[in-house]
């Protein structure tokens, strides 16, 4: 059973639902008036909400891929990802980037994930002396904050897609590639007290993952 | 993308500064000595549905002065409305109101008034105003007025509006200093909205009215809206939005009328085109014209705010040139690529900016059409709050000096009583677009909007033709281009019945496209008599325009429109509606009309009050257009990740999968 990430798949499921009843994206969505009214748990499913099939598209194929990696390797990670990365993007989206009434969207979430990666990567192969992979990791990280710091600041998406449906929230990628990369960062430290990491293949091939609580 | 509506961001927030000099209201000359007649109540009942609005507005006046007077009440007139029923409530007596020509209703009602008895007028004066006309309105009485317009409804990339307008635009300086406005309701002022609509609706929303405007679901697409300001005065728009639910089909709707076999029926078309239109990214050129006259005192900071804003949000491969009108127009900023440097210079020269004179409007577009570059797209953005008054004012004029030029010309209109007929004949000859602002609207939804138009493709040399059955006096056939969200109205006649075609001819990227529906015309329908009204007023502002551009002389423009009025009982600048006692209108041999088409429509309303929104789409089971309608969602932002972006990320998961297995077999050959 534990081969299967079945809380990325049951939260892919869960946005796919959501899409399909419109109302529900209406109800769920990070709404700044609904907050300011005591729903809060629209600070967590507004990750689920998406404005078009087009927005949710990618969105959620980044989110399946990178998902079911992290959650193989960790599921108590990939929960810390998900439900840290959520809370941070949506109180930093409100408190940052007030001209925006709301916020929908699973891509800051993915950003965790991938901030999550790159650093568990860079930091085992740092440990066991793989200078390639190492030096990837840092380069896919650094080309990453430069793409979200240059939306940033220029106003500009680098991959010029303009959809008009809604505006794109560059921070929100930022705060989750920062949330996934420290958390996975943090647990380094920890790590290096406690157990080391089991691989992804450890958990395929075996069927029973090792840190996987 | 984003830099333009910023652009566009801060000339709508120029456009929402304007401050109300007139407010809708009753009318007393500055010099009058008695009290003004006061208004005891106000009540509109807005119903949307079937692709119109009708509006309903019911009114109590009263006399505080202890001798009998004439009561004068002015509002902004709406856009495209047709009015077309008045009726006065003089204590127990009722007049109604039948449609003249403009000198004839006149007449009669100077006469009726001369000899004291009850009656009532009501006239449009140009673009803008209505004026309503009720005497005598008895010492220390009450009387009650109910008048009731129609109004055609586009929904523009899923987003439907409507507009009560109330603010005066403040743009008749003549009535300025000759009427005192009193806009204050004594009682009660009420606006109760129906919306009715075969499509599924998501959200409902009254701009700076949400708490205190009380929405109700009634199914899927069935809202009502409960809106009481008691004690208010008549001074600010109402706006109602409503947004339809997303991946709606690209769709064609036809609602005709015909009231038997042995007439021509009229109908009105609704295309919403479904076409995947793609995003400029291109740099491209862009004019501002800016109207800086007087009337923009105490709005030159937000101005210049905005417009700063703006340009600090553009793409270095942009330019911008940026030309200032009052009396006269002038260069405020050269072309200029909208690098950091420039734009900042740009911004200082801007804020700048003082208001002076009058307005030279033909001057600031002439002004704007300089220098332009043929190799490089550019659209000039008009924003204008006045009617042009100094030099060129003939609006032929503008039409002939635009249609020289390759330029796409979209304009912001400023509040009510805008000069809409101008800005439509600027707009017309080049295939761009002019939207009205009022200061209460929802701007960013406005400049998304906006934006939604001006950074995408666009169909050019878009055309509909009709064949299979006999189609006439049709409007809104030939909208030359079609823009992103655009949804198209088209009204013509028949006659006939049966299987239809309506083609569609356009242009996108040089390609030809076609796109083709089947349908049928029925041989009685008469569900919505109101088309017909709708038609005619369409009809008129077609007229208006041919002779705007001087295709179409003044006598014969002026005889057009008042037989299309007197036939379809719609109050035009060259018909009025004199409203009387039954026996009035049999002692004078006035026809009634309007009382026939009247109680026809009642019929029709009073039946749909009771149905579910009928749907009239025509091409369901063979779709004219394979991708969605364009639906917009405003004020929101998203986390998005485009096709690039996903596609570099699904490379580092094949890494990082590969990084993961290769170090675990290689732990594990380690063991072994």
């Amino acid at each position: 059973m534990k081969r299967i990430p079945f809380l990325t798949l049951g939260l892919a499921g869960l946005a796919l639902m959501v899409h399909a009843f419109p109302s529900w994206s209406d109800a769920l969505e990070m709404n700044r008036a609904a907050l300011m009214h005591g729903e809060l748990w629209r600070l967590f499913t507004g990750h689920l909400t998406h404005f078009s099939a087009d927005h949710l598209k990618w969105d959620l194929v980044v989110f399946v891929a990178l998902g079911s990696l992290v959650e193989l390797r960790n599921r108590r990670h990939f929960l810390g990802c998900v439900v840290g990365g959520a809370l941070a993007i949506s109180l930093g989206v409100a408190w940052l980037q007030p001209q925006f009434t709301s916020y929908r969207g699973l891509s800051g979430i993915d950003s965790a994930l991938f901030g999550y990666l790159v650093v568990d990567i860079w930091k085992l192969s740092r440990a066991e002396g793989l200078c390639w992979s190492a030096f990837a990791a840092g380069l896919a990280m650094t080309l990453f904050i430069a793409k979200i710091g240059f939306e940033l600041i220029t106003g500009r998406t680098v991959f010029v897609e303009v959809d008009s449906n809604f505006a794109p929230v560059p921070l929100a990628h930022l705060i989750g590639a920062v949330v996934g990369g420290v958390g996975s960062w943090s647990l380094f430290f920890c790590s290096m007290q406690q157990v080391p990491h089991e691989s992804l293949t450890d958990v395929v091939l075996s069927g029973q993952g090792v840190g996987d609580d | 993308m984003k830099i333009k509506t910023l652009l566009l961001g801060g000339l709508a927030a120029f456009i929402s500064a304007t401050t109300s000099l007139f407010a809708g209201g009753t009318l007393t000359p500055t010099t009058a000595a008695q009290q003004p007649i006061k208004i005891n109540s106000h009540q509109a009942n807005v119903t949307i549905n079937n692709g119109f609005a009708q509006v309903e507005v019911l009114q109590t006046f009263f006399n505080p002065n202890p001798k009998d007077l004439e009561a004068v009440y002015a509002f902004p007139v709406p856009k495209s409305a047709s009015l077309s029923e008045v009726t006065i409530m003089n204590g127990e007596k009722t007049l109604q109101g039948e449609v003249l020509a403009k000198q004839d209703a006149e007449k009669v009602y100077e006469e009726e008034k001369q000899a004291g008895n009850d009656a009532g007028l009501a006239k449009k004066n140009s673009y803008q105003t209505y004026e309503f006309r009720v005497s005598p309105v008895r010492a220390n009485s009450e009387i009650k007025l109910r008048f009731v317009y129609y109004q055609p409804l586009e929904i523009d990339s899923g987003v439907g509006r409507f507009l009560y307008p109330l603010e005066d635009g403040g743009t008749d300086e003549v009535a300025k200093s000759f009427w005192t406005t009193n806009s204050q309701v004594e009682g009660s002022l009420s606006i109760n909205v129906e919306l009715k609509s075969a499509w599924p609706v998501t959200d409902v929303r009254s701009p700076g009215f949400e708490g205190a405007a009380v929405v109700k679901k009634i199914a899927e697409g069935h809202y009502q809206l409960t809106l009481d300001r008691p004690g208010a005065k008549l001074d600010r728009d109402f706006i109602f939005y409503y947004r339809l639910a997303e991946n709606l089909p690209g769709r064609v709707e036809v609602i005709p009328y015909r009231a038997a076999k042995d007439k021509p029926g009229t109908f009105m078309m609704v295309v919403t085109p479904g076409i995947d239109l793609k995003p400029i990214t291109h740099g491209a050129d862009y004019v501002y014209v800016l109207d800086v006259s007087g009337s923009m005192q105490g709005k030159i900071h937000t101005l210049a705010n905005g417009v700063s804003q703006a340009l600090g949000k553009m793409r270095p491969e942009d330019r911008f040139r940026i030309v200032a009108f009052s009396t006269s127009a002038r260069e405020v900023v050269d072309w200029t690529p909208a690098t950091p440097e420039n734009v900042k210079r740009a911004v200082e020269i801007v804020k700048a900016l003082q208001t002076e004179n009058s307005t030279n409007l033909y001057a600031g577009v002439q002004k704007g059409l300089e220098k332009l570059d043929a190799d490089r797209a550019t659209s000039l953005v008009l924003v204008t709050d006045g009617v042009a008054n100094e030099g060129v004012v003939n609006p032929a004029a503008f039409h002939k000096l635009l249609k020289n030029y390759d330029i796409r010309v979209f304009g912001f209109l400023m509040g009510n009583s805008s000069n809409w007929p101008l800005m439509r004949t600027i707009t017309d000859a080049t295939g761009g677009f002019y939207a009205g602002v009022s200061n209460d609207d929802d701007i960013v939804g406005q400049i998304i909007l906006a934006k939604s138009k001006i950074n995408f493709e666009a169909l050019h040399d878009a055309s509909f033709k009709f064949t299979g059955a006999r189609v006439f006096d049709t409007t809104g056939d030939f909208p030359n281009k079609i823009y992103r969200g655009q949804q198209l109205v088209i009204f013509g006649r028949y006659e006939g019945a049966g299987q239809a075609t309506v083609t569609l001819k356009a242009k996108l990227t040089g390609e030809d496209k076609t796109y083709t529906t089947n349908f049928n015309f029925p041989e009685v329908d008469t569900d919505n008599p109101e088309i017909e009204r709708l038609w005619a007023m369409a009809q008129v502002e077609q007229i208006e325009l041919k002779e705007n551009i001087g295709v179409m002389p003044a006598s014969e423009s002026k005889d057009a429109i008042q037989a299309i009025g007197i036939a379809y009982q719609i109050v035009t600048d060259h018909t009025s509606m004199v409203v009387l006692d039954d026996a009035t209108f049999a002692k004078r041999g006035i026809a009634r009309n309007n009382q026939q088409r009247v109680a026809a429509e009642r019929t029709a309303q009073s039946v749909r009050a009771t149905q579910a929104p009928k749907n009239y789409q025509v091409d369901a089971q063979q779709p004219t257009y394979n991708a969605p309608a364009h639906h917009i969602s405003h004020g929101g932002g998203g986390g998005a990740i485009d096709a690039y972006t996903a596609n570099i990320l699904m490379a580092l998961f094949l890494a990082a999968a590969t990084f993961y297995a290769r170090r675990t077999l290689g732990a594990r050959s380690q063991k072994e």
